[in-house]
Formats: structure tokens, sequence, C-alpha cells
């Protein structure tokens, strides 16, 4: 089966993993930031980071039966998040968070995107090739 | 097939990268442990944890063919990081982080103990 739609989400996954394990890793190591940084967040953001470079980005990249579980998982935790730092955090979370925040939810659902129109072209093709071998 | 030590050191290997992620996230989010800790240090143990628990752990598990790699290659990582504590952090490294990590270096090895077993008792069925 063809999956290039499914290796361009993994790589777009993998991008935004390792962006947010560089990035988080760096100020967790000590680099100052010009912001302020919610400590949680940024935790919360390498963590993920870490997850998705490791195992997400694997399972979209290898077509896994749990590949979108785990991507439709990473974009709801994302999505809560967005919203806990709108409601409980609004006046404190910088205005850069939230810009890395909606970046991420974005590319997750770039991700999400690929892999629905992946899954429907395998269906069709399947379906495709069981009515030329007349099974159908 | 039979796969109980498997299950035993799987169990420790969800144990000890649970401790890892908990000791280590709450040194991240700023907790004063009471003693010197090496900035790296925390990071590292934090991130091992959060792969031990969600990956190596469930590997073991479900005895995969990758679980013998992946678990030779953390208590590997955890000698390596060990040998440069006791190297280039000698007089800097708390007894702590040497007692925390000399903690590790065991339970991985009872870890790889108990998968070597539970290779031979298979093949030996």
């Amino acid at each position: 089966m063809n999956a290039t739609l499914n290796k361009i989400a993994s790589a777009l996954a993998f991008l935004i993993g390792g962006i947010a394990v560089a990035a988080g890793g760096l100020v967790l190591l000590g680099q100052e930031t010009d912001y302020y940084v919610i400590n949680w967040l940024l935790l919360y953001n390498y963590t993920v980071g870490v997850l998705t470079v490791f195992l997400t980005a694997i399972l979209i990249w290898k077509n896994n039966r749990l590949a979108l579980p785990a991507a439709l998982a990473t974009f709801a935790a994302h999505s809560s998040v967005m919203l806990i730092l709108l409601s409980a955090y609004r006046g404190i979370v910088s205005a850069h968070s939230l810009e890395d925040m909606t970046v991420r939810i974005v590319a997750w659902a770039i991700i999400l995107g690929l892999m629905l129109i992946q899954s429907h072209n395998g269906r069709k093709a399947g379906r495709q090739a069981r009515l030329d071998s007349g099974s159908l | 097939m039979n796969t109980t030590l498997n299950k035993i050191a799987s169990i420790l290997a969800f144990i000890i990268g649970g401790m890892a992620i908990f000791a280590g996230g709450k040194v991240l989010l700023g907790n004063d442990p009471g003693y010197y800790v090496i900035n790296w240090l925390p990071v590292y143990n934090y991130t091992v944890g959060i792969l031990t628990v969600f990956i190596t752990a469930i590997l073991i598990w479900i005895n995969s063919r990758l679980a013998k790699t992946v678990a030779i290659g953390t208590f590997s990582l955890h000698a390596f990081v060990m040998l440069i504590l006791q190297t280039a952090y000698q007089n800097v490294v708390a007894p702590d982080s040497i007692r925390a990590m000399t903690v590790r270096l065991i339970v991985w090895a009872i870890i790889l103990t108990l998968m070597f077993f539970q290779q031979r008792k298979n093949k030996t069925a």
C-alpha cells in the first residue's frame, strides 16, 4: 500500500516533536528566555515532544493500528492544555507560549488530516482491488 | 507461552521508570531536593523515565523482539552516564545522585537477568 501521506505526517510529527524537545530541553537545562514560562507547561511540552519523536512518529511511519489513536490523543491533549491556558492562566501565560501551542495544534490537525486521507485512500484502493478480483 | 519472568521484568521497569519521572519531574518543576544537582542529570533521568514507562516496559510486557535490545540499551546508557559522573563530575556530583544511579543500574541488571532466564526457559520448553 502506498503510504506517502502517512510518511509526510510522520516526518511532520517528528519535526514538531523534535522542536519541542530541543526548545524545552534547552530551557530545562537552564537557558534563559525573555518571556515568562509556566514551569509545568515547559515539562508538558518536553514530555509530549519526547513521546512524539520516539513513539508517535514511529507508529505513524509504520502505519501501525495505534497510530491514529496516538495522534488523536496528542491533538486532544494539546487542545485541552490550550483551553486551560486560555481560561485558568489568562493574563499570566505569555503570548509566545500561546503562539507555540497554536502552531502545535495546527500541525497536529494537518497530521491528522493527512492520516485520514491516507486511510480513506487505502480503503478505496482495497475496495477497488476486491472489485477487480471479483470477490465483491 | 509462559512469560511470567518477562512480566515481572516489565513491572520492575515500569516502577523504576515511574520513580525517575516522579523524582526528575519534581526537580524540573522547581522543587529543591536539598543537595546539589547537575543540571542535565534530572533532564536525562526524566527522559529515560518517560521512555521506559511508555515504550520499554510495554515492549518487555508484550515480549517484543525489540525488548532485549532496548533493555540492554537502557542499561548501557545508565552505565555510561555513571562512568561520566564518576570521572568528569567526581568532585561535583552529590552522593544521592550516585546512589540513585546505582539503584537504577542494579534494577536494570535484574530486569536483564529475568529476561535472559525467560528466554532460556522458552528455548528449552
